[in-house]
Protein backbone atom coordinates (compact mmCIF):
# COMPACT_ATOMS: atom_id res chain seq x y z
CA UNK A 1 0.00 0.00 0.00
CA UNK A 2 2.81 2.45 1.20
CA UNK A 3 4.96 1.06 -1.90
CA UNK A 4 1.61 2.16 -4.41
CA UNK A 5 0.98 5.34 -2.65
CA UNK A 6 4.99 6.24 -3.29
CA UNK A 7 4.95 5.14 -6.99
CA UNK A 8 1.91 7.01 -7.54
CA UNK A 9 2.83 10.13 -6.43
CA UNK A 10 6.06 9.69 -8.44
CA UNK A 11 4.05 9.18 -11.37
CA UNK A 12 1.93 12.11 -10.59
CA UNK A 13 4.73 14.37 -10.31
CA UNK A 14 6.45 13.40 -13.28
CA UNK A 15 3.17 13.78 -15.74
CA UNK A 16 2.69 17.37 -13.47
CA UNK A 17 6.54 17.79 -14.76
CA UNK A 18 5.51 16.81 -18.49
CA UNK A 19 2.72 18.90 -18.36
CA UNK A 20 3.94 22.12 -17.26
CA UNK A 21 7.43 21.32 -19.59
CA UNK A 22 7.22 19.35 -22.96
CA UNK A 23 3.70 19.59 -23.26
CA UNK A 24 2.93 22.78 -22.31
CA UNK A 25 4.72 23.92 -25.45
CA UNK A 26 3.91 20.75 -27.73
CA UNK A 27 0.98 22.15 -29.16
CA UNK A 28 -1.05 21.23 -32.30
CA UNK A 29 -4.06 23.54 -33.07
CA UNK A 30 -3.66 25.25 -30.06
CA UNK A 31 -4.45 21.82 -27.97
CA UNK A 32 -2.14 20.18 -25.66
CA UNK A 33 -1.78 16.94 -24.22
CA UNK A 34 -4.16 16.57 -20.24
CA UNK A 35 -1.43 13.98 -19.48
CA UNK A 36 -2.93 14.49 -15.73
CA UNK A 37 -6.36 13.99 -16.82
CA UNK A 38 -5.11 10.76 -18.47
CA UNK A 39 -3.02 9.23 -15.29
CA UNK A 40 -6.19 9.76 -13.47
CA UNK A 41 -8.47 7.74 -15.76
CA UNK A 42 -6.09 5.17 -16.41
CA UNK A 43 -5.73 4.56 -12.51
CA UNK A 44 -9.78 4.25 -12.52
CA UNK A 45 -9.16 1.63 -15.09
CA UNK A 46 -6.75 -0.18 -13.11
CA UNK A 47 -7.53 -0.36 -9.67
CA UNK A 48 -11.01 0.15 -9.89
CA UNK A 49 -13.29 3.07 -8.80
CA UNK A 50 -12.38 3.96 -5.24
CA UNK A 51 -9.35 3.70 -5.54
CA UNK A 52 -8.80 5.55 -8.63
CA UNK A 53 -11.25 8.46 -7.50
CA UNK A 54 -9.16 8.86 -4.53
CA UNK A 55 -5.83 9.08 -6.75
CA UNK A 56 -7.87 11.37 -9.45
CA UNK A 57 -8.59 13.51 -6.34
CA UNK A 58 -5.45 13.98 -5.01
CA UNK A 59 -3.83 14.29 -8.90
CA UNK A 60 -6.34 16.86 -9.50
CA UNK A 61 -5.80 19.07 -6.92
CA UNK A 62 -1.89 18.63 -7.47
CA UNK A 63 -2.90 20.08 -11.27
CA UNK A 64 -4.94 22.67 -8.91
CA UNK A 65 -2.26 23.99 -7.32
CA UNK A 66 0.49 23.63 -9.83
CA UNK A 67 -1.70 25.26 -12.62
CA UNK A 68 -3.77 27.98 -12.39
CA UNK A 69 -7.53 26.61 -12.30
CA UNK A 70 -9.49 27.23 -9.91
CA UNK A 71 -9.01 24.93 -6.23
CA UNK A 72 -10.95 21.86 -6.55
CA UNK A 73 -11.88 22.49 -10.05
CA UNK A 74 -9.51 19.32 -11.22
CA UNK A 75 -9.92 17.86 -8.06
CA UNK A 76 -13.39 17.23 -8.49
CA UNK A 77 -13.40 16.11 -12.12
CA UNK A 78 -10.56 14.02 -12.07
CA UNK A 79 -12.09 12.02 -9.08
CA UNK A 80 -15.31 12.15 -11.18
CA UNK A 81 -13.35 10.85 -13.93
CA UNK A 82 -11.50 7.79 -12.87
CA UNK A 83 -14.48 6.75 -10.72
CA UNK A 84 -16.47 6.09 -13.83
CA UNK A 85 -13.51 5.10 -15.61
CA UNK A 86 -13.36 2.71 -12.34
CA UNK A 87 -16.69 1.16 -13.21
CA UNK A 88 -16.05 0.96 -16.92
CA UNK A 89 -12.86 -0.84 -16.26
CA UNK A 90 -14.67 -3.39 -13.96
CA UNK A 91 -17.20 -4.12 -16.68
CA UNK A 92 -14.74 -4.37 -19.87
CA UNK A 93 -11.03 -3.73 -18.69
CA UNK A 94 -9.02 -5.17 -21.19
CA UNK A 95 -5.08 -5.26 -20.64
CA UNK A 96 -4.11 -4.07 -24.19
CA UNK A 97 -2.96 -1.30 -25.67
CA UNK A 98 -5.74 -0.96 -28.05
CA UNK A 99 -8.69 -0.65 -24.76
CA UNK A 100 -6.17 1.67 -23.00
CA UNK A 101 -6.34 4.18 -26.00
CA UNK A 102 -9.86 4.19 -26.74
CA UNK A 103 -10.87 4.34 -23.21
CA UNK A 104 -8.14 6.84 -21.91
CA UNK A 105 -9.66 8.79 -25.55
CA UNK A 106 -13.19 8.29 -24.05
CA UNK A 107 -12.47 9.44 -20.10
CA UNK A 108 -10.26 12.32 -21.43
CA UNK A 109 -13.20 13.82 -23.51
CA UNK A 110 -15.78 13.64 -20.66
CA UNK A 111 -12.99 15.47 -18.46
CA UNK A 112 -12.59 18.05 -21.04
CA UNK A 113 -16.52 18.36 -21.09
CA UNK A 114 -17.05 18.13 -17.48
CA UNK A 115 -13.99 20.63 -16.71
CA UNK A 116 -15.45 23.02 -19.20
CA UNK A 117 -18.89 22.38 -17.87
CA UNK A 118 -18.06 23.36 -14.02
CA UNK A 119 -15.19 26.06 -15.10
CA UNK A 120 -18.36 27.90 -16.63
CA UNK A 121 -20.67 27.07 -13.21
CA UNK A 122 -18.63 28.73 -11.35
CA UNK A 123 -17.94 32.04 -13.82
CA UNK A 124 -14.73 31.04 -15.15
CA UNK A 125 -13.94 31.16 -18.93
CA UNK A 126 -11.14 29.09 -18.95
CA UNK A 127 -11.20 27.80 -22.49
CA UNK A 128 -9.23 29.56 -25.49
CA UNK A 129 -10.51 28.76 -29.01
CA UNK A 130 -13.47 25.90 -29.89
CA UNK A 131 -14.49 23.81 -27.05
CA UNK A 132 -14.89 20.91 -29.89
CA UNK A 133 -11.11 20.84 -30.77
CA UNK A 134 -10.36 20.86 -27.53
CA UNK A 135 -12.19 17.72 -26.84
CA UNK A 136 -11.19 15.77 -29.94
CA UNK A 137 -7.42 17.58 -29.56
CA UNK A 138 -7.05 15.76 -25.99
CA UNK A 139 -8.71 12.78 -26.74
CA UNK A 140 -6.57 11.74 -29.47
CA UNK A 141 -3.50 13.10 -27.64
CA UNK A 142 -4.10 11.61 -24.48
CA UNK A 143 -5.19 8.14 -26.70
CA UNK A 144 -1.73 7.87 -27.59
CA UNK A 145 -0.13 8.42 -24.36
CA UNK A 146 -2.22 5.68 -23.05
CA UNK A 147 -0.60 2.91 -23.54
CA UNK A 148 2.87 4.05 -21.59
CA UNK A 149 0.70 5.68 -19.24
CA UNK A 150 -1.37 2.23 -18.96
CA UNK A 151 2.06 0.82 -18.45
CA UNK A 152 3.61 2.56 -15.92
CA UNK A 153 0.16 2.74 -13.53
CA UNK A 154 -0.09 -0.99 -13.65
CA UNK A 155 3.94 -1.22 -12.73
CA UNK A 156 2.57 1.01 -9.69
CA UNK A 157 -0.35 -0.49 -8.30
CA UNK A 158 0.86 -4.17 -8.62
CA UNK A 159 -0.99 -6.67 -10.60
CA UNK A 160 -4.30 -5.43 -11.46
CA UNK A 161 -6.48 -8.69 -10.99
CA UNK A 162 -5.01 -9.06 -7.19
CA UNK A 163 -5.84 -5.51 -6.49
CA UNK A 164 -9.14 -5.87 -7.75
CA UNK A 165 -9.78 -9.03 -5.28
CA UNK A 166 -8.06 -7.00 -2.39
CA UNK A 167 -10.52 -3.74 -3.21
CA UNK B 1 -20.75 -8.59 -9.78
CA UNK B 2 -19.44 -6.18 -6.81
CA UNK B 3 -20.58 -7.05 -3.12
CA UNK B 4 -23.00 -4.36 -2.22
CA UNK B 5 -20.62 -3.28 0.72
CA UNK B 6 -17.95 -2.78 -1.82
CA UNK B 7 -20.65 -0.72 -3.58
CA UNK B 8 -21.76 1.31 -0.40
CA UNK B 9 -18.18 2.38 -0.24
CA UNK B 10 -17.34 3.51 -2.96
CA UNK B 11 -20.41 5.23 -2.83
CA UNK B 12 -19.27 7.02 0.35
CA UNK B 13 -15.78 7.27 -0.79
CA UNK B 14 -16.70 9.61 -3.44
CA UNK B 15 -19.67 11.67 -2.12
CA UNK B 16 -16.90 12.62 0.66
CA UNK B 17 -14.19 13.26 -1.93
CA UNK B 18 -16.79 15.68 -4.26
CA UNK B 19 -18.10 17.16 -0.62
CA UNK B 20 -14.35 18.39 -0.39
CA UNK B 21 -13.72 19.22 -3.95
CA UNK B 22 -16.25 21.44 -3.80
CA UNK B 23 -15.71 22.67 -0.50
CA UNK B 24 -12.48 23.72 -1.94
CA UNK B 25 -13.83 25.28 -4.87
CA UNK B 26 -16.27 27.95 -2.70
CA UNK B 27 -13.57 28.65 -0.55
CA UNK B 28 -11.64 29.25 -3.42
CA UNK B 29 -14.21 31.53 -5.30
CA UNK B 30 -14.62 33.53 -1.49
CA UNK B 31 -10.86 34.44 -2.12
CA UNK B 32 -9.88 31.84 1.08
CA UNK B 33 -6.44 33.38 1.82
CA UNK B 34 -4.79 30.05 3.17
CA UNK B 35 -5.87 28.68 0.04
CA UNK B 36 -3.45 31.06 -1.94
CA UNK B 37 -0.99 30.49 0.62
CA UNK B 38 -0.60 27.05 -0.19
CA UNK B 39 -1.02 27.22 -4.13
CA UNK B 40 2.20 29.54 -3.64
CA UNK B 41 3.88 27.08 -1.36
CA UNK B 42 2.78 24.34 -4.06
CA UNK B 43 4.78 26.57 -6.67
CA UNK B 44 7.62 27.52 -5.35
CA UNK B 45 8.24 23.49 -3.73
CA UNK B 46 7.56 22.06 -7.38
CA UNK B 47 9.52 25.08 -8.92
CA UNK B 48 13.31 23.29 -8.73
CA UNK B 49 11.40 19.74 -10.36
CA UNK B 50 10.37 21.86 -13.37
CA UNK B 51 13.43 23.80 -13.89
CA UNK B 52 14.92 20.29 -14.79
CA UNK B 53 12.09 19.47 -16.58
CA UNK B 54 12.74 22.45 -18.43
CA UNK B 55 16.33 22.21 -18.99
CA UNK B 56 15.84 18.18 -20.46
CA UNK B 57 12.56 18.69 -22.31
CA UNK B 58 13.40 22.33 -24.10
CA UNK B 59 15.79 20.86 -26.54
CA UNK B 60 13.08 18.41 -27.64
CA UNK B 61 10.54 21.01 -27.78
CA UNK B 62 12.55 23.24 -30.01
CA UNK B 63 12.55 20.17 -32.58
CA UNK B 64 9.20 19.15 -32.31
CA UNK B 65 8.26 22.65 -32.80
CA UNK B 66 10.72 23.33 -36.28
CA UNK B 67 9.45 20.47 -37.43
CA UNK B 68 5.71 20.71 -36.92
CA UNK B 69 5.67 24.84 -37.29
CA UNK B 70 8.50 25.48 -39.79
CA UNK B 71 5.86 26.91 -42.38
CA UNK B 72 3.85 29.31 -39.96
CA UNK B 73 7.17 30.52 -38.25
CA UNK B 74 8.51 31.35 -41.95
CA UNK B 75 4.96 33.50 -42.91
CA UNK B 76 4.90 34.91 -39.26
CA UNK B 77 8.79 35.81 -39.90
CA UNK B 78 7.48 37.52 -43.27
CA UNK B 79 4.74 39.66 -41.75
CA UNK B 80 7.06 41.20 -39.20
CA UNK B 81 9.72 42.01 -41.21
CA UNK B 82 6.77 43.99 -42.96
CA UNK B 83 5.32 45.74 -39.59
CA UNK B 84 8.87 46.56 -39.14
CA UNK B 85 9.75 48.44 -41.87
CA UNK B 86 6.18 49.94 -41.35
CA UNK B 87 6.75 51.03 -37.89
CA UNK B 88 10.30 52.58 -38.37
CA UNK B 89 8.18 55.17 -41.37
CA UNK B 90 6.62 55.99 -38.04
CA UNK B 91 8.86 55.76 -35.08
CA UNK B 92 10.24 59.36 -36.27
CA UNK B 93 6.75 60.81 -36.41
CA UNK B 94 6.27 59.75 -32.96
CA UNK B 95 9.71 60.83 -31.40
CA UNK B 96 8.42 64.74 -32.15
CA UNK B 97 5.24 64.09 -30.31
CA UNK B 98 7.31 61.98 -27.40
CA UNK B 99 9.69 64.62 -27.00
CA UNK B 100 7.02 67.58 -27.17
CA UNK B 101 5.06 65.56 -24.49
CA UNK B 102 7.88 65.33 -22.38
CA UNK B 103 8.72 68.67 -22.93
CA UNK B 104 5.00 70.19 -21.65
CA UNK B 105 4.68 67.56 -18.90
CA UNK B 106 8.64 69.03 -17.60
CA UNK B 107 6.74 72.45 -17.45
CA UNK B 108 3.49 71.45 -15.81
CA UNK B 109 5.16 69.22 -13.01
CA UNK B 110 3.44 66.32 -14.19
CA UNK B 111 4.58 62.47 -13.48
CA UNK B 112 5.96 60.66 -16.30
CA UNK B 113 5.26 56.82 -17.10
CA UNK B 114 8.91 57.25 -18.40
CA UNK B 115 10.16 58.08 -14.66
CA UNK B 116 8.95 54.60 -13.22
CA UNK B 117 11.66 51.72 -13.08
CA UNK B 118 10.96 48.84 -14.90
CA UNK B 119 12.61 45.15 -15.26
CA UNK B 120 12.90 43.56 -18.46
CA UNK B 121 11.80 39.88 -18.30
CA UNK B 122 11.32 37.07 -21.07
CA UNK B 123 7.54 34.75 -20.59
CA UNK B 124 8.94 31.52 -20.24
CA UNK B 125 6.07 29.81 -20.26
CA UNK B 126 2.82 30.14 -22.05
CA UNK B 127 -0.63 28.76 -20.76
CA UNK B 128 0.57 25.92 -19.13
CA UNK B 129 -2.43 22.99 -19.74
CA UNK B 130 -5.65 23.66 -21.92
CA UNK B 131 -7.51 25.36 -18.93
CA UNK B 132 -5.01 28.04 -18.11
CA UNK B 133 -5.43 30.79 -20.78
CA UNK B 134 -5.41 33.89 -18.91
CA UNK B 135 -1.88 33.75 -17.24
CA UNK B 136 1.82 33.50 -18.34
CA UNK B 137 5.01 32.54 -16.42
CA UNK B 138 7.15 35.39 -16.52
CA UNK B 139 11.56 34.83 -15.59
CA UNK B 140 11.88 37.44 -13.06
CA UNK B 141 10.62 37.02 -9.40
CA UNK B 142 10.66 39.16 -5.81
CA UNK B 143 14.90 39.18 -6.39
CA UNK B 144 14.53 41.25 -8.91
CA UNK B 145 12.03 43.62 -7.91
CA UNK B 146 9.14 42.07 -8.75
CA UNK B 147 6.02 42.02 -6.30
CA UNK B 148 2.18 41.09 -6.64
CA UNK B 149 0.42 43.53 -8.35
CA UNK B 150 2.95 45.15 -10.87
CA UNK B 151 1.57 46.65 -14.22
CA UNK B 152 3.22 44.25 -17.14
CA UNK B 153 3.41 46.29 -20.30
CA UNK B 154 4.91 45.62 -23.30
CA UNK B 155 5.91 48.21 -26.54
CA UNK B 156 2.25 48.29 -27.62
CA UNK B 157 0.51 48.52 -24.01
CA UNK B 158 -0.97 46.82 -20.88
CA UNK B 159 -0.91 42.91 -20.43
CA UNK B 160 -1.48 41.95 -17.35
CA UNK B 161 -0.15 42.59 -13.41
CA UNK B 162 1.65 40.19 -11.44
CA UNK B 163 -0.71 38.03 -9.85
CA UNK B 164 1.83 36.23 -7.68
CA UNK B 165 5.88 37.29 -7.33
CA UNK B 166 7.50 33.92 -6.63
CA UNK B 167 11.58 34.09 -5.80
CA UNK B 168 12.49 33.48 -9.24
CA UNK B 169 9.73 33.65 -11.78
CA UNK B 170 6.16 34.82 -11.43
CA UNK B 171 2.63 34.27 -12.49
CA UNK B 172 1.32 37.39 -14.84
CA UNK B 173 -2.77 37.36 -14.89
CA UNK B 174 -3.40 38.77 -18.09
CA UNK B 175 -5.79 41.68 -19.10
CA UNK B 176 -8.19 39.45 -20.90
CA UNK B 177 -8.59 37.28 -17.51
CA UNK B 178 -12.56 37.80 -16.31
CA UNK B 179 -11.12 38.98 -12.77
CA UNK B 180 -8.98 41.85 -13.98
CA UNK B 181 -10.08 45.13 -13.57
CA UNK B 182 -8.25 48.51 -14.64
CA UNK B 183 -9.81 52.46 -14.11
CA UNK B 184 -9.42 53.52 -17.87
CA UNK B 185 -10.03 56.36 -19.52
CA UNK B 186 -11.03 57.46 -22.86
CA UNK B 187 -8.64 60.24 -24.13
CA UNK B 188 -11.06 62.24 -26.41
CA UNK B 189 -13.59 63.59 -23.64
CA UNK B 190 -11.79 62.46 -20.28
CA UNK B 191 -14.16 59.69 -19.11
CA UNK B 192 -12.99 57.60 -16.44
CA UNK B 193 -14.96 54.10 -16.62
CA UNK B 194 -14.00 50.53 -14.79
CA UNK B 195 -12.54 47.74 -17.36
CA UNK B 196 -12.64 43.46 -17.34
CA UNK B 197 -11.50 40.82 -19.58
CA UNK B 198 -13.64 39.42 -21.32
CA UNK B 199 -12.54 35.69 -21.02
CA UNK B 200 -9.54 33.25 -23.11
CA UNK B 201 -12.54 32.67 -25.34
CA UNK B 202 -12.00 36.55 -26.26
CA UNK B 203 -8.11 36.71 -26.32
CA UNK B 204 -7.95 40.42 -27.89
CA UNK B 205 -10.51 42.91 -26.43
CA UNK B 206 -12.06 44.02 -23.00
CA UNK B 207 -15.17 45.34 -21.82
CA UNK B 208 -15.86 48.90 -20.39
CA UNK B 209 -19.15 48.53 -18.50
CA UNK B 210 -19.25 50.75 -15.24
CA UNK B 211 -19.05 54.61 -15.59
CA UNK B 212 -19.03 55.81 -19.46
CA UNK B 213 -22.50 57.48 -20.37
CA UNK B 214 -21.09 60.42 -22.39
CA UNK B 215 -20.49 60.20 -26.33
CA UNK B 216 -17.90 57.99 -27.15
CA UNK B 217 -17.12 57.03 -30.29
CA UNK B 218 -15.83 53.39 -32.35
CA UNK B 219 -11.91 54.39 -32.65
CA UNK B 220 -11.36 56.61 -29.54
CA UNK B 221 -7.81 55.75 -27.49
CA UNK B 222 -8.45 54.07 -24.03
CA UNK B 223 -5.65 54.40 -21.55
CA UNK B 224 -5.44 53.86 -17.74
CA UNK B 225 -6.60 56.38 -15.79
CA UNK B 226 -4.40 56.39 -12.91
CA UNK B 227 -5.23 57.95 -9.66
CA UNK B 228 -4.30 57.91 -5.91
CA UNK B 229 -4.76 54.71 -4.85
CA UNK B 230 -5.09 52.88 -8.66
CA UNK B 231 -2.56 49.45 -9.15
CA UNK B 232 -1.96 51.24 -12.20
CA UNK B 233 -0.06 54.27 -13.36
CA UNK B 234 -2.17 56.67 -15.48
CA UNK B 235 -1.55 56.90 -19.56
CA UNK B 236 -0.88 52.87 -19.89
CA UNK B 237 -1.75 52.50 -23.45
CA UNK B 238 -4.83 49.91 -23.61
CA UNK B 239 -6.59 50.30 -26.82
CA UNK B 240 -8.97 51.71 -29.21
CA UNK B 241 -12.97 51.54 -28.62
CA UNK B 242 -14.24 49.18 -31.19
CA UNK B 243 -18.11 48.89 -30.39
CA UNK B 244 -20.12 51.03 -28.57
CA UNK B 245 -23.62 49.05 -26.90
CA UNK B 246 -26.14 51.18 -25.23
CA UNK B 247 -27.34 49.68 -22.13
CA UNK B 248 -30.02 51.04 -19.40
CA UNK B 249 -27.42 52.38 -17.56
CA UNK B 250 -25.33 53.92 -20.01
CA UNK B 251 -22.74 52.61 -22.39
CA UNK B 252 -20.96 49.33 -22.55
CA UNK B 253 -17.55 50.03 -24.85
CA UNK B 254 -15.99 46.86 -26.32
CA UNK B 255 -11.60 47.76 -26.62
CA UNK B 256 -9.83 46.20 -29.30
CA UNK B 257 -6.24 45.56 -27.22
CA UNK B 258 -3.39 47.05 -28.41
CA UNK B 259 -0.95 44.54 -27.18
CA UNK B 260 -1.61 41.18 -27.90
CA UNK B 261 -1.83 39.22 -24.84
CA UNK B 262 -1.71 36.07 -26.54
CA UNK B 263 1.48 36.34 -28.29
CA UNK B 264 4.25 38.15 -25.67
CA UNK B 265 8.07 37.18 -25.17
CA UNK B 266 9.30 40.00 -23.63
CA UNK B 267 7.46 41.84 -20.94
CA UNK B 268 8.15 44.99 -18.92
CA UNK B 269 7.16 44.85 -15.25
CA UNK B 270 6.70 48.31 -13.95
CA UNK B 271 7.46 48.97 -10.52
CA UNK B 272 5.09 51.33 -9.48
CA UNK B 273 3.43 50.61 -6.12
CA UNK B 274 0.39 52.64 -5.25
CA UNK B 275 0.23 55.46 -2.84
CA UNK B 276 -1.43 53.90 0.49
Amino acid sequence: MLLTTARMIGVTLVALILQTTLFADLRIGGVAPEIVLAVAAIAGFVAGPNRGAVAGFWMGLAYDLILDTPIGLAALTFCLVAYAAGFAGEVAFRPNWWFASGACAVASAGGVVMLFIVSTLVGKDLVTGSLLRLIVGVALFNALLAPAIMAVVRWSYGRPHELRAAT
Amino acid sequence: MAAPAHRGRSWYTIGLLVLTALTLLTLDFRGFGPLESAQNTARGVFGPARSVGDAVTTPVTNGLDGLFNYGELEDRNAELEARIAELEGEIFATQVDADELARLKAELGLESIDDIPVQVAQVVSGPLGNFSGNTVEIDRGKLDGIRDGMPVITGAGLVGRVLSAGRNRSTVQLITDTEFTVGVRITQDGEVGLAHGDGAGSPDQITIDQGISGSVSVGDLVITSGGRTSRFPPGLAIGIVSDVIKKDRGLELKVALNADPANIGFVNVVQFAPQE
